[in-house]
């Protein structure tokens, strides 16, 4: 049994296609097991996985290329207390969270 | 949603991006693929709303209403799901039971096509995708 999600590659095509994305430093909300976060983190210059589920962000952080092991992280948290000083990321992603 | 929406404004930079990448419910109808064709073999029995996710539009219209957020652009895209078994797609519309449920009569109809097309042929359900690109806005 086997299943596939956006073969087509619409999700990472529409991320590419996002330039404020490249050399930033990014805050993803409801990140979970890294779906989406493989699809820009290369050309981010760090990203924070958030996601209340620590389960799948055990999953993300499992995952990372030992070349994204440094840039990127998760956080356990909710989207309604994020546990970080004000003004310190470029951009954040709602990853299917809102 | 507006307090998630107030939290992330918190901790961006000025001039910082929010992109607010959803989906926008309904699904679409299940359908048959069996390269390069699809048929469709009905609609999930899904709860009765207004398409989208009419909260969280509120929500972005509130945080823009306060002048935290400034709405760039909208695009969208569609997400499509693929399986090859209807055991493997209830596995996946569990998470979303709240919504969508598969109807036993429409998975019997999906398993008898799936056996008749073969080997190759899959299920597909897609969605559309929205995405919001918003600035934040001076505080």
């Amino acid at each position: 049994m086997t299943s596939s999600f956006d073969p087509e590659g619409n999700e990472a095509a529409t991320l590419a296609s996002i330039p404020q994305l490249t050399g930033a430093r990014v805050l993803e909300i409801g990140a979970g097991d890294g779906r989406m976060t493989w699809n820009y983190a290369e050309r981010a210059r760090f990203v924070v996985g958030v996601d209340p589920d620590g389960e799948s962000l055990a999953y993300l952080l499992e995952d990372r290329p030992a070349t994204l092991r440094r840039r990127v992280s998760g956080v356990v948290a909710d989207s309604e207390h994020l546990p970080f000083a004000g003004e310190r990321f470029d951009a954040a992603v709602l990853a299917w969270s809102l | 949603m507006v307090h998630a929406l107030s939290e992330v404004w918190r901790t961006l930079v000025p001039g910082g991006v929010l992109l607010d990448i959803r989906p926008y419910l309904p699904f679409r109808p299940l359908e048959l693929v069996t390269a390069p064709e699809a048929r469709v073999l009905g609609r999930l029995d899904q709860a009765d709303f207004d398409p989208g996710d009419p909260a969280a539009d509120e929500a972005v219209a509130e945080v823009m209403r306060r002048d935290l957020f400034m709405l760039q652009e909208t695009g969208w895209f569609y997400y499509s799901s693929y399986w090859d078994s209807v055991v493997e797609m209830r596995e996946y519309l569990r998470d979303w039971d709240d919504v969508a449920r598969l109807p036993r009569r429409l998975a019997g109809a999906a398993r008898s096509a799936l056996r008749q097309a073969g080997p190759a042929a899959r299920l597909r359900l897609k969605t559309y995708v929205v995405v919001n690109v918003m600035r934040k806005a001076p505080g």
